[in-house]
């Protein structure tokens, strides 16, 4: 009787950590989902919900110049997807877009092989499609993974020099496996305890607010998405990563990898620049791409 | 440097669309100690006939993008492409229309 009695404690037991295992989402799930409606709601039809979501525009000028309603695919353009001017100005632009240059240096680059004679393609045996798998909570070393980081890893192992972060040759390498990996979801999953906290950690570092103008990623990016901040148009968060790495026009064209641009943009707001491939700035991805879990890439892309 | 280029043709009208390879840098950028590096002539013929003639400064930014129209065109034709910057340096390709 009394082991019977434990067989059915024990079998419970791992039953139920079982059932707890699958939910170190579930915070992050009601999360993405409260941040996708916003979105879709804002969007759904700006000409009705003006007063409160576009004050400072007049319902012509909607009428005008915004597109809507956006279907949730529709963020992979940013602040394209809603802006027509910018939109129409961006498909003239992208007729032969300068960033072709970019996927075809790194294609060399990505089949050049080591100087012990070995390529990538020995580090990344499915190809350099891969772009949606990444950034991924690696549970070994308990630390968020990125793509660029990848790549670094890879060169190191085969006894070469790691690439400098952010742009440059690296952001070469990521925009061919970015190009070959159009169409594919994004598909970031938490799965663990430490994960969970890194998940929070990245959440954290979205809200909070920094620098001199006590801005933050929500204030521009979810609150004012949607709204102009002199001659730009805010993009929304969600679908921010789709682009990556982006093709800015803006400096002579420059190609910036993930990090070089979310760092870029705290500078931007009057804040410290966080270094690159910090714990902040990996969480903080980590965040950012959860959210926009679902959505189809689209990168490389040209931006402003 | 290279040359990308797309060109159709359709009716009897051909369009071309080049991407030129080129840093376009008037040596003053970011402390200006480099040299000045620029295409100052690009030209395009087709048959013996040039069909585009340019004389870009360095105001025209890097990798220039250059995008024309012409008539008289025929699939399988071919364009020849040829540039030079100031410091000399020139290129040419072909390029069939499709």
């Amino acid at each position: 009787m009394l082991k019977r009695l434990i067989k059915i404690a024990i079998i419970s037991m791992i039953s139920g950590s079982i059932v707890f295992a699958a939910n170190f989402n579930a915070q992050a799930e009601k999360d993405r989902k409260a941040f996708v409606n916003y979105f879709l709601k804002k969007f759904q039809d700006p000409v009705k919900n003006h007063a409160q979501y576009f004050p400072y525009v007049s319902v012509a000028e909607i009428k005008k110049d915004y597109r809507y309603p956006l279907s949730f695919q529709d963020f992979q353009d940013g602040s394209l997807a809603w802006y027509k001017p910018s939109r129409e100005q961006f498909a003239e632009l992208n007729e032969f877009p300068a960033y072709s240059l970019e996927v075809d240096d790194g294609e060399a680059l990505w089949n050049k092989p080591f100087a012990n004679g070995k390529t990538y393609s020995s580090c990344f045996p499915k190809g350099p499609g891969v772009r949606n798998d990444y950034p991924y909570f690696d549970t070994k070393t308990n630390e968020v993974v990125t793509i660029g980081q990848a790549v670094n890893a890879c060169r190191v192992k085969n006894g070469e020099k790691p690439y400098k972060y952010g742009k440059g040759k690296i952001a070469k390498v990521i925009a061919y496996m970015a190009f070959k990996s159009r169409g594919k979801k994004i598909h970031v999953t938490i799965p663990s305890m430490a994960a969970a906290k890194a998940y929070e950690h990245g959440k954290k570092e979205f809200y909070k607010q920094r620098g001199y103008l006590s801005l933050s990623c929500n204030e521009c990016h979810v609150k004012s998405a949607g709204k102009r901040l002199r001659a730009e148009s805010l993009s929304p968060a969600l679908g921010q990563t789709t682009e990556m790495p982006v093709y800015r026009v803006k400096g002579n064209g420059t190609l910036l990898t993930l990090q070089a641009r979310l760092a870029g943009c705290v500078k931007g707001t009057g804040a410290e620049k966080p270094k690159l491939q910090s714990k902040t700035l990996r969480d903080l991805s980590y965040f950012l791409t959860y959210m926009s879990n679902g959505m189809k890439l689209y990168g490389p892309d040209t931006r402003k | 440097m290279g040359i990308k280029a797309i060109a159709k043709v359709k009716h009897d009208v051909a369009t071309v669309k080049l991407l030129v390879r080129h840093p376009m840098s008037s040596g003053k950028l970011g402390g200006g100690k480099g040299e000045p590096k620029f295409i100052n002539h690009l030209t395009v013929k087709h048959g013996g006939r040039v069909v585009y003639d340019m004389y870009p400064t360095s105001a025209v930014s890097k990798n220039p993008y250059i995008k024309f129209a012409f008539k008289g065109a025929k699939k399988g034709d071919v364009i020849k492409v040829w540039w030079q910057d100031n410091t000399g340096a020139s290129e040419k390709k072909d390029i069939k229309l499709k």
